[in-house]
C-alpha cells in the first residue's frame, strides 16, 4: 500500500517533561489508523503536532513525501490535514451552513452568496446523512448531529487526512455505527483517518492497524485483525492487568434506598431498590432520561410526584442538602463542570460536603480535616504530591477519585456514580471498580450509570435499563447479555 | 492529555519571567516599592511618618469598601452600588445625628442601612439570580436618589464630636482610628475568607458554582450574605467619610464608583471570581492611594492623576495577562 502520511521521530519537550520521545506514525492511503494509549501518553501532544498547534522539537513529517514544516495550523489546513477535537469546535448561534463555511464562505460581488452556501452545504449534509435544513441554528442539534456537522465541515475542504480524538465519547451505540458507516465511506473516496479512542471494542470494529503509545514512547503498531484485547492492554500499561473486572461475591444487606413511582422532568414513574452491598447499573442510550432519574433523587431537579426512602426515611428532595442529609453522595459525570472546583485543592475539593461537620467555633477544625483528608487519600490511594496541590494538575482518574472521596467523608448509605471511569485510562478503571467493590464491602448501596456495556455488564450486580424515561427491563447478573440490555435500551418490547 | 508540570516551575529570566514566576501579591509589593523609592526620591515630604498616615488615611474608605466587595468579587459578583449605599447610610447617620440621638444608637443605624442595602441586592443577584453588575447598576442609582430625597437635596452637617473621632481621631495620639478601623476589617475579612467555612464556600462557588451546588453548598445563601457584607462596609465606609469631611453629601463618591473596583482588580482578584486573596486588595488599595498622595506630593494636576490611575489598572491587569500566559504562544 501506498504511504500517505508519515512522522518520523518525532520528540517534544515542555518543561519538566519530555512529552513524546521520537514516535513514529505512518499512516497508508485509506485505511484506518487507531491510536491508543492511556491518558498521558501522548496522543493528543501527537495530533496537535499534526495539527500544527506544536512545533515539534525534533523529527520530520511527510505528507505524499513531502516534508512539512507546519508553523501553525493553517498550514496544515491547506495540506490537507484536519483535526477533529474531542471538544468540538463551533457557534451554537449560527447556521450549520455558517459554521461548515467558516472563514471560507462563498463571495459573489464582496458580499456574502447564500445560494450557493445553502446548496453547498445541502450536498455535504446529504453525504454524512444529516437532515437538517442548513438554516438551522446548530443550538438545536445533538451532540452527535453536531459531529456530523464537524465532519461535513472537514469534507467542505479537500482534505487527505482526518484526525478524530475520541469522537464516540458522547454518542450513543446507535448514533456510532452511523458514525462509523459514514468513516467506512470516507475510506472508500480514498481518506485515511486516525482514530483516537478507549473503547477496545470500538478499534476492532473500525480500524485497520493499532499503534500504541506509553509514557510519550513509541510501542508499537499492530494489525487489529491479528491482535487481541489482552495484547493490547499490555502493551498500553506495560504489564499484564490481571481481571479488568475485580468482581467479588458480596452478600446483600437490608434494603437501603427505595425508589417508589417517582416523576419528573423526563422521568415518568420510575421505582426500584438497592441494598447494602449491591451494584445496581443503570444503562441506557443518551437522552433516555439515565442523568435525569438519578439527578432527580438527588434534588437537583424538581420532583413531581413519588418518593423516595433511605433506611425507612422518606427524602426531601427539594435540593441536593437534603439528599446529602440523607446519605445519598452524587459522583456527576461531568467532573470538572459538576464535580470539582479546578482552582481549588485536592484537601478543599475533598471537605466541601462535610464542611457544616467540620466547624470549630466559628472557624474550621483543620488539624481533624487534615486528618480526615489524609485518611481518604490513603486509603483510595489518590496520586498526588499532596493535599495542597491543586485538583487540575491531577490526572483523570485521580480527579475522579478526589470527587469520590468528597463523599466519602460523611459515610454515605447509596453512592451514584453517573459514569465513573469516562475520560479515565484503563489502569485507573480498574482501581475505581475495585474501589466499589471496598465500598460495597463497607455496606454501602451503589448505583451506576454507564454507557459502555462490557463494563456495566462486568461491575453491576443487577441492571436496569432506561428508555424514555422510564425503567424498559431489568436484568440480573445471569440473564446479562449485550443484545438483551440494546434491545430494551431501543424501546424494544 | 494534560501535561503534568507538578512541582516542576519553569525557571525564566528577564523582567517577563520575573513576572510570571511571582504571586501576584509579592509582584504587587515589588511595584509599591519601586513606586515608593520614586516618589521618595522626587519629593523631601514624602518619606515621613505623617505622610505614610496620611496614605493610611486616606486608604481607610477605599480599604473598608474594597474588602467587602472582595469577598463579592471571589463569587464573580461586581459590586457598584457601594458609594451610594455609604451615602445613604451616612445621610441616615447625618439626619438621626442633627436629632441628637446617641451616637451608638446612630452607628447600629447606619450598619443596618447598610444591610438594608445589602440584603436588596443580595435578593435580586441570589434569588432572582440577576447579573450583580446590573443589579447593583440599578440600586446604586436607586440608593442614590433615596439618599438624595431624604436630605432635601442638600449637605448635613455634622456637628458631634464624639462622631468626629471616627474619621479625625487618633488613639493616643498617634494612630488614626480610621486606620485601626480598617484593619481591623481586613483582619476580619482575611479570618472569614481563609479560615472558616463560609470562606471556603466563597472560594468554591466562586470557583465553580454547579459543583458547589451539587455538594450540597448553599449557594443562594453564600451570594446573599456576601452582597450583606458588602453592603455592611459600604455603610463603615460611609461613615469615615461623613466623620472626616463632618458633613454627609448626597452627591458623595459620584463618579468615583470604579475606584474601589480598581484597587480589587489591582489586587489580582479574579473577575470571574474564585481567585484572589484579601493581601492583594490591601496592596492594591495601597498602591492608589500613595499614586494620589505622591502626585498630589508633586503638585501635580488633579486630571493627571486620573490618566495615572487609570494607565496603573490597565498595566496591572496586563501583568495578570502575562502570569496566566494567555500571550505565549503555544
Amino acid at each position: 500500500m501506498e504511504k500517505l502520511l508519515e512522522m518520523k521521530n518525532i520528540t517534544k519537550r515542555f518543561p519538566g517533561v519530555t512529552a513524546l520521545s521520537g514516535v513514529n506514525l505512518d499512516l497508508e492511503k485509506g485505511e484506518i489508523l487507531a491510536l491508543l494509549g492511556e491518558n498521558g501518553a501522548g496522543k493528543s501532544t501527537l495530533m496537535k503536532i499534526l495539527s500544527g498547534a506544536y512545533v515539534p522539537d525534533e523529527g520530520e513529517i511527510y505528507l505524499e513525501n513531502e516534508k512539512l514544516e507546519p508553523r501553525n495550523p493553517g498550514e496544515m489546513i491547506e495540506k490537507g490535514i484536519a483535526v477533529m477535537y474531542q471538544e468540538l469546535n463551533y457557534l451554537d448561534d449560527l447556521s450549520i451552513a455558517e459554521n461548515i463555511f467558516l472563514g471560507n464562505l462563498p463571495i459573489k460581488m464582496g458580499r456574502v452568496n447564500y445560494k450557493k452556501l445553502y446548496a453547498d452545504t445541502q450536498e455535504l449534509l446529504s453525504i454524512v446523512g444529516l437532515k437538517h435544513d442548513p438554516k438551522t441554528e446548530v443550538s438545536n442539534l445533538s451532540i452527535a448531529e453536531k459531529q456530523m456537522m464537524e465532519i461535513a465541515k472537514v469534507l467542505s475542504k479537500k482534505n487527505k487526512v482526518l484526525v478524530m480524538d475520541e469522537p464516540t465519547s458522547a454518542l450513543n451505540e446507535v448514533e456510532t455505527q452511523t458514525l462509523f458507516k459514514l468513516l467506512r465511506e470516507l475510506v472508500r473516496d480514498g481518506i485515511s483517518i486516525v482514530f483516537i479512542s478507549h473503547k477496545m471494542d470500538e478499534l476492532f470494529e473500525i480500524s485497520n492497524r493499532i499503534e500504541v503509545l506509553r509514557d510519550g514512547k513509541y510501542i508499537g503498531t499492530v494489525d487489529t485483525a491479528k491482535t487481541n484485547v489482552n495484547e493490547l492492554v499490555t502493551m498500553m500499561v506495560g504489564r499484564t492487568i490481571g481481571d479488568m473486572y475485580p468482581k467479588e461475591e458480596i452478600k446483600h444487606g437490608k434494603t437501603i434506598m427505595s425508589v417508589q413511582d417517582l416523576t419528573g422532568t423526563d422521568v415518568h414513574g420510575v421505582s426500584f431498590e438497592v441494598k447494602e452491598g449491591e451494584i445496581v447499573g443503570l444503562f441506557g442510550l443518551m437522552g433516555s432520561g439515565r442523568t435525569e432519574i438519578v439527578e432527580t433523587i438527588f434534588g437537583k431537579h424538581q420532583v413531581l410526584g413519588g418518593s423516595v426512602m433511605v433506611d425507612g426515611k422518606q427524602v426531601l428532595m427539594k435540593n441536593p442538602q437534603d439528599a446529602i442529609e440523607a446519605k445519598i453522595a452524587y459522583v456527576p459525570r461531568e467532573r470538572k463542570k459538576d464535580g470539582l472546583v479546578l482552582s481549588a485543592s485536592v484537601k478543599e475539593n475533598m471537605t466541601y460536603a462535610y464542611l457544616k461537620k467540620m466547624r470549630k467555633g466559628i472557624g474550621l477544625d483543620t488539624s481533624r480535616e487534615r486528618e480526615m483528608v489524609r485518611e481518604w487519600i490513603d486509603r483510595l490511594s489518590i496520586k498526588t504530591p499532596d493535599m495542597e496541590t491543586p485538583v487540575d494538575s491531577l490526572s483523570g482518574g485521580n480527579q475522579q477519585k478526589v470527587v469520590i472521596a468528597k463523599w466519602m467523608l460523611d459515610q454515605p448509605r447509596v453512592l451514584i456514580l453517573n459514569e465513573p471511569t469516562r475520560g479515565v485510562d484503563v489502569g485507573a478503571k480498574v482501581e475505581i471498580y475495585k474501589m466499589m467493590e471496598d465500598l460495597c464491602k463497607m455496606g454501602i448501596g451503589i448505583v451506576m450509570i454507564s454507557s459502555e456495556m462490557p463494563e456495566i455488564m462486568g461491575i453491576a450486580d443487577r441492571i436496569l435499563v432506561v428508555h424514555e424515561g422510564k425503567i424498559a427491563g431489568e436484568c440480573t447478573r445471569n440473564e446479562f447479555s449485550q443484545e438483551k440490555l440494546m434491545f430494551l435500551a431501543i424501546g424494544g418490547e | 492529555m494534560t501535561v503534568k508540570t507538578t512541582g516542576i516551575k519553569e525557571e525564566r529570566k528577564g523582567l517577563i519571567g520575573a513576572i510570571k514566576n511571582s504571586g501576584t501579591t509579592f509582584s504587587l509589593v515589588i511595584v509599591y516599592i519601586i513606586m515608593c523609592i520614586i516618589f521618595g526620591l522626587l519629593s523631601p515630604h514624602f518619606f515621613t511618618v505623617n505622610n505614610f498616615l496620611n496614605i493610611g488615611i486616606y486608604s481607610s474608605i477605599i480599604g473598608v469598601m474594597g474588602a467587602g466587595v472582595t469577598v463579592a468579587m471571589l463569587l464573580g459578583a461586581m459590586d457598584i452600588s457601594q458609594y451610594a449605599t455609604a451615602t445613604l447610610a451616612s445621610i441616615v447617620a447625618a439626619m438621626l445625628l442633627q436629632e441628637e440621638v446617641n451616637l451608638f444608637v446612630v452607628i447600629i443605624a447606619a450598619i443596618a442601612v447598610g444591610i438594608s442595602c445589602g440584603a436588596v441586592n443580595g435578593v435580586l443577584v441570589a434569588v432572582l439570580k440577576i447579573p450583580a453588575i446590573i443589579v447593583t447598576l440599578g440600586t446604586m442609582q436607586i440608593f442614590r436618589g433615596i439618599a438624595y430625597l431624604l436630605a432635601g437635596g442638600k449637605t448635613i452637617m455634622i456637628k458631634n464630636a464624639d462622631f468626629d473621632l471616627i474619621g479625625k481621631g487618633y488613639i493616643g495620639n498617634t494612630i488614626p482610628i480610621c486606620i485601626v478601623i480598617m484593619v481591623l476589617v481586613f483582619i476580619l475579612i482575611y479570618y472569614l475568607l481563609r479560615h472558616t467555612g463560609f470562606g471556603r464556600t466563597v472560594y468554591a462557588v466562586g470557583g465553580n458554582e454547579s459543583a458547589s451546588y451539587l455538594s450540597g453548598i448553599n449557594v443562594v445563601r453564600v451570594k446573599f450574605l456576601a452582597l450583606v457584607l458588602c453592603g455592611v462596609c459600604s455603610a463603615v465606609a460611609g461613615l469615615i467619610t461623613s466623620s472626616q469631611v463632618g458633613a454627609a453629601i448626597p452627591s458623595n463618591g459620584v463618579g468615583s464608583e470604579m475606584g474601589v473596583l480598581s484597587a480589587v482588580i489591582l489586587g489580582g482578584i479574579s473577575l470571574s471570581g474564585g481567585k484572589g486573596r484579601i493581601s492583594g486588595t490591601i496592596i492594591g488599595v495601597l498602591i492608589l492611594a500613595t499614586i494620589q498622595n505622591g502626585l498630589t506630593l508633586l503638585s501635580v494636576q488633579s486630571f493627571y492623576q486620573m490618566i495615572i490611575n487609570g494607565i496603573v489598572l490597565i498595566l496591572a491587569v496586563l501583568m495578570d495577562v502575562i502570569r496566566r500566559g494567555v500571550l505565549k504562544k503555544q
